[in-house]
């Protein structure tokens, strides 16, 4: 065949658009077997059109808000790496009697994703329309610079906001667990012991007992930026750039708190993980000693009428 | 206008390797940078297409009439679609890209991207190199860094710790 004999000239001729509609089709890791093969195809599927295609495609958010996005992130990779990384997070998570309030909503924040826990309410006769759902944000994970995670768990004590730096461990691509885990971290005089204490062995009353250790190694907000990175209710519906100024501003200064990839003090982790899990309806069948959320069946696929950037506009979504 | 008579207007499009070739305007205006060019009053003599080669333009007019004497049946211009790409190789399917793009025909652009990206998915690094004939210009080290960049992707898993 003549094709055997073109060589990447051919491929390197085409032109950066043109390469971009082709490599749309594919998943990242053919873009990347592309780019693994020589220096030259390297650049070209390096090309921030191509991977703007492709967080396109995976549809978690619109085009115009990769566009804002790609401000914070040393390129589209970069943001699709991260994309990629917590799509299986997406959508709603649930423990055991979720009408007292064990519903957490796993949604686009900025350049994040936000845990949000449903609080319990009641809801009037037009439902969803009847006005806004209260809720309370439980953690959120940024996109760094480069596309990895930062992962901070939010937290409310007696009227202060808190964030308690962690790490996003695994995640796993069909994952239906998610876990909260605390390690002891030794890193300091050189030992890494693996002694993990996952939430899930442990007895009610310890989960408490975490609480309080978690509580030694809160980060309290300062008063000033309280504004920045808890934004008080907004009426209107649509962002400006002021707005994105003050998202962008936030998202740097929770970034600083985050103590890099090895937190120096405790290994709080998150981390989703694919169990064979049993279901009634599509109901899964949860354990009452873990203490795990459990993933609900559900379309992830964006959805125009998913505002989601209210999020940060109200505490009362 | 010769619509107004009756008798289906011919084009003459002319290639950059100087072939002449007679197209049924109503075919040729699939290609929106014709239409603009029929539009603009441009039509009278030939239409020279400086991007295209006489082989390839030959395939693209023969997509051109294949599938503008489908009547509006999605799925039957499918089916054309994919017969007319299914005998193409690698080397006309990336000519007709380029001139599916310089002739502004989204339907093949889709179409013949469509197949080369099928060519490509799924293969192996070793694949890519063996089927498009490529050197590996990479230093050792340089690769394993190119590789350890892009581990996220060909894993189900992305850690960030070692475990």
């Amino acid at each position: 065949m003549s094709s055997d004999l073109c060589g990447s000239s051919l491929l390197l001729s085409l032109p950066d658009e043109i390469f971009s509609v082709i490599t749309s089709s594919v998943p990242p890791r053919d873009v990347c077997s592309l780019g693994l093969s020589c220096r030259g195809l390297n650049s070209v599927v390096s090309s921030d059109k191509a991977w703007l295609a492709q967080c396109d495609k995976l549809g978690l958010v619109p085009f115009s808000t990769l566009i804002e996005w790609r401000k914070g992130v040393s390129s589209y990779k970069a943001l699709c790496r991260f994309l990629v990384n917590i799509q299986p997070l997406m959508g709603i998570w649930v423990h055991k009697n979720p009408e007292v309030g064990n519903v957490v909503y796993v949604m686009p924040g900025f350049l994040s994703v936000v845990g949000c826990r449903i609080v319990p309410q009641t809801i009037g006769p037009l439902g969803l329309e009847d006005g806004p759902l209260l809720w309370t944000s439980v953690f959120e994970i940024f996109c760094k610079y480069d596309g990895s995670t930062a992962f901070l768990l939010h937290g409310r004590e007696r009227g202060e906001d808190y964030v308690y730096p962690g790490f996003l461990k695994s995640v796993d691509r069909n994952s239906n667990m998610l876990l909260l885990e605390v390690e002891p971290l030794h890193q300091l005089d050189g030992r890494n012991t693996s002694s993990e204490i996952p939430f899930s062995p442990l007895e009610s009353d310890d989960g408490e007992r975490l609480l309080d250790f978690t509580s030694q190694v809160r980060d309290i907000v300062p008063d000033a930026a309280n504004m920045i990175f808890f934004p008080p209710i907004r009426n209107d519906e649509f962002f400006s750039q002021q707005d994105f100024a003050v998202l962008h501003k936030r998202r740097l200064l929770l970034l600083q708190i985050y103590p890099g990839s090895k937190p120096d003090r405790v290994g709080l982790s998150l981390r989703a993980v694919t169990m064979k899990l049993y279901s009634y309806v599509a109901w899964p069948d949860m354990h009452d000693i873990r203490f795990a959320l459990y993933k609900l069946p559900t379309k992830t696929k964006w959805d125009k009428t998913f505002f989601y950037y209210r999020l940060w506009g109200s505490s009362n979504y | 206008m010769a619509a107004e008579t009756g008798t289906p207007t011919t084009l003459t499009l002319k290639s950059n390797d100087d072939e002449l070739f007679s197209v049924a305007e109503s075919a040729a205006i699939l290609s929106v940078t014709i239409r603009n060019m029929v539009e603009d009053g441009c039509a009278g003599g030939v239409i020279p297409l400086d991007n295209v080669d006489g082989k390839t333009l030959a395939s693209v007019i023969t997509y051109m009439n294949g599938i503008s004497a489908i009547p509006a049946d999605e799925e039957k211009k499918k089916s054309y679609r994919d017969k007319f790409l299914s005998d193409k190789d690698f080397e006309t399917l990336a000519d007709m890209v380029l001139a599916a793009n310089y002739l502004n025909m989204s339907c093949l652009m889709d179409a013949v991207s469509a197949k080369i990206a099928q060519v490509m998915e799924k293969k192996s690094v070793g694949w890519v190199r063996r089927k498009f004939g490529i050197e590996n210009d990479y230093t050792p080290e340089e690769e394993a860094a190119v590789k350890e960049e892009h581990k996220w992707t060909f894993e189900g898993v992305e850690t960030d710790d070692d475990n």
